[in-house]
């Protein structure tokens, strides 16, 4: 009879919330608030995939699922975003019948990387795939080996049956396995070969190292693959693909990077080619995009899902939940680039890709509201992204805008970009006609999710 | 590793005479950097090239030679607990020699958990002990939980001191009121000890529990758990600390012509005021 009424109440909470454009945590938190323990008296599916990690969750959570419905499975997730415990409540009673049976054959859920130990302490998935770990929303998150050891609490928590996929590149990720000797068995490795192997990948990696790169990097970037994150000595890499990924090792311990199961490398022709000989075409080529790609073919094999057939499901695939938009102002173009405000690695790969762009363009950058979900005026975030990338000639104009217009200021002062380039809008009406008159060339804007609503009506498109 | 960087010459249509040479060191560059506390090494090259200085940024790192008697200001950035400890390892090699430079007034800046390196020990999570460099008596108690957020905070020292004028004349007093902004991001814990607290937090936690005061000061070190560019947010705290190392001054006209300067007052008067601060 419990599990009835909240099934029932739920799905009635999730349908008129859906009508009047509310979030869908609300649902699974009234339920839990009147039934605490009602997810325990479901009757759950076999194959639950977890999905964590800083970067290209709600990506990849969204690709696995598409493979498993393609595969011939009934599949369903978090597809609004609610990645705490209220949202997988949500999603796992909106999906469940009367008597409580959770009706598809596959759960594939997004979850927050903080919150993953009482997510499995009221579901215990069958796997648990941790994209990567990056600099993100450090003002909630705290930093990333703190987060890490979330994430590796929680895998101690769930107990030994539950399989781990694990990105083979993040030496942050790696340590999972090593933290817990139980598990180093029963992993699932995925990994993007590197370009020593593969020359010819280079042209068309957006966010990879490249030595004609135009900007020069600015004199206090980070570098997180610099220490092992184990023993806090030294790293060294034989490659690196982005960031701190890469074919690393410590100097020390043991801690290096496992042969992955599933590998790709990224072709000139903008496709991706596992090591199966099963090749997709990318719908961007990015090393991002790779990431992901590789991790939801990885995760569906747990499914029982043949890595070559994965790849034939995910050729030429368009995300739902798209990172850009065209637009245009007058004769010009324009492009919308989300990013994530608090994340550099996002930033840092556009701002790459637009400095190899050969047409003079102008670039503006927009940081309104730091965060959709919270507040709070800690700019800090914006020393951490390497802003000089734009000191190069393609890049005629930067002009900045919205409520952190200042702080914003101060950041690009200490940048090789030369000041009458620049241009500073503190009110987003002024926006428009600032960049009409006093900037030319295609136009590239970058902002985050939290400001795109903002950016649609200054330049008065529907994205 | 010595990474001997470009030279700040921002200033370099000023005045060529008299200038001071300025050694500024950015130590443990690449493993105390987690929050952007490299860009108070930047903002004081920039402040100081207004000050008639030829300004060099050193960045040295574990297993470099080390000699901080070279430097006129030392700053050190925010890690993750465990990175403190790496950076302790390699300090501690250098102990007497950067206590001695500490003792003689050299200008130190420890944002973050850094200046946890000052006291006597830090507990970590775990309950281990690890020894710290000992020139404060204070130990840090760490806990599992994080505590973050954005903070007003009252700083007694920056009171009422001479603003340079120009020439090293004599210049205007700072009002009394002109809090210091910032975020707070660190291991949740307290810290014991009976020691002289250079900020009284506002909104936003202390050191300890029931305590709002906050950060280490001892002679030109300032220790502080406020992270990443605090000398960026906070023109007052930029000025007191170019202040310490010198007077002199090309006259306003260079700072004003400064983009940099010019956006930093505005970001800071935008803060305190989002803060809710006078």
């Amino acid at each position: 009879m419990k599990v009835f009424f909240a099934v029932l109440l739920c799905k009635i909470l999730y349908f008129t919330g859906k009508l009047v454009g509310k979030g869908s945590s609300l649902p699974g938190k009234i339920v839990l608030k009147i039934f605490p323990d009602i997810l325990a008296g479901l009757k759950l599916p076999e194959i639950i995939i977890a999905v964590t990690g800083s970067n290209g969750k709600t990506t990849t959570t969204e690709l696995i699922t598409y493979i498993l419905k393609a595969g011939g499975m009934k599949a369903a997730y978090n597809h609004e975003g609610s990645n705490q415990t209220e949202g997988i409540a949500t999603l796992l009673l909106r999906v469940a019948s009367f008597c409580g049976r959770v009706k598809p054959d596959a759960i594939v859920m997004e979850c927050d990387e903080r919150y993953l130990k009482k997510i499995f302490e009221k579901v215990r998935p069958s796997a648990l795939l941790v994209t990567n770990l990056c600099r993100d929303q450090l003002t909630r998150n705290g930093h990333h080996e703190f987060v890490k050891d979330c994430i590796s609490e929680a895998i101690e928590a769930a107990g030994h049956d539950m399989r781990l996929i694990l990105n083979a590149d993040d030496p942050y990720v790696a340590s999972l396995a090593a933290d817990s000797q139980t598990y180093a068995k029963d992993v699932l490795w995925f990994g993007i070969e590197g370009e020593h192997k593969n020359p010819e990948s280079r042209d068309k990696i957006i966010d990879n190292d490249k030595p004609e790169a135009q900007g020069k990097p600015d004199f206090g970037m980070y570098d997180d693959g610099a220490f092992c994150t184990v023993c806090k000595e030294r790293m060294e890499y034989t490659y690196r693909t982005a960031g701190h990924f890469g074919d690393f090792g410590c100097t020390l311990c043991n801690l290096k990077r496992k042969n992955p199961d599933i590998e790709a490398q990224i072709k000139n022709d903008g496709t991706l080619l596992f090591s199966e000989g099963a090749k997709l075409r990318m719908p961007l080529p990015s090393i991002t995009a790779a990431y992901n790609l590789c991790a939801a073919a990885a995760a569906s094999k747990t499914a029982n899902i043949a890595i070559s057939d994965a790849v034939k499901i995910l050729d030429g695939y368009e995300l739902k939940s798209g990172r850009t938009a065209v637009f245009s102002l007058g004769s010009r173009k324009g492009l919308l680039l989300i990013s994530k405000h608090e994340n550099s690695f996002a930033y840092n790969a556009w701002l790459k890709w637009i400095s190899r762009k050969d047409k003079p363009c102008t670039v503006i950058i927009l940081v309104d509201s730091i965060s959709r979900k919270y507040y709070t005026c800690e700019t800090s975030w914006l020393w951490d992204i390497d802003f000089n990338l734009l000191a190069c000639q393609n890049v005629v104009n930067v002009v900045l805008a919205g409520q952190y217009v200042y702080d914003l200021a101060t950041r690009f002062a200490m940048t090789d970009i030369a000041p009458e380039k620049m241009g500073y809008v503190t009110d987003l009406k002024d926006l428009r006609e600032y960049v009409q008159k006093n900037t030319m060339g295609d136009i590239y804007t970058l902002t985050c999710f939290a400001d795109k609503a903002k950016l649609k009506k200054v330049f008065r498109q529907t994205f | 590793m010595d990474y001997e960087l470009r030279t700040m010459d921002y200033g370099r249509d000023i005045m060529k005479k008299s200038r001071k040479n300025i050694k500024i060191l950015h130590l443990y560059y690449d493993l105390m950097n987690l929050y952007g506390d490299w860009a108070n090494a930047a903002a004081m090259a920039r402040e100081l090239s207004c000050r008639a200085c030829d300004v060099v940024i050193h960045k040295k790192s574990v297993g470099d030679d080390l000699n901080f008697s070279e430097y006129d200001f030392i700053c050190v950035g925010s890690g993750t607990e465990h990175s403190l400890i790496a950076a302790m390892r390699d300090l501690a090699k250098h102990k007497k020699s950067l206590i001695r430079q500490i003792e003689e007034g050299t200008a130190v800046l420890a944002t973050g958990n850094s200046h946890e390196l000052f006291g006597s020990r830090v507990i970590d999570r775990n309950g281990n002990r690890h020894e710290m460099l000992g020139l404060i008596d204070f130990e840090t108690v760490q806990e599992g939980a994080r505590i973050t957020g954005d903070c007003i905070c009252e700083a007694s020292f920056l009171n009422g001191r001479d603003k340079p004028g120009k020439n090293g004349e004599q210049g205007k007093q700072n009002k009394p009121d002109e809090p210091v902004i910032g975020f707070i991001n660190r291991a949740k814990g307290v810290q014991n000890g009976d020691i002289k607290r250079p900020f009284y937090v506002r909104p936003g936690k202390g050191a300890n529990f029931k305590a709002h005061s906050e950060g280490i000061i001892y002679k030109n070190l300032l220790g502080t758990y406020l992270t990443g560019p605090i000398l960026v947010r906070n023109p007052l705290l930029l000025e007191y600390f170019a202040s310490l190392l010198t007077k002199e001054y090309d006259g306003d006209k260079h700072k004003s012509d400064d983009v940099f300067f010019k956006y930093q007052k505005k970001a800071y008067e935008a803060a305190k005021a989002a803060l809710g601060g006078k």
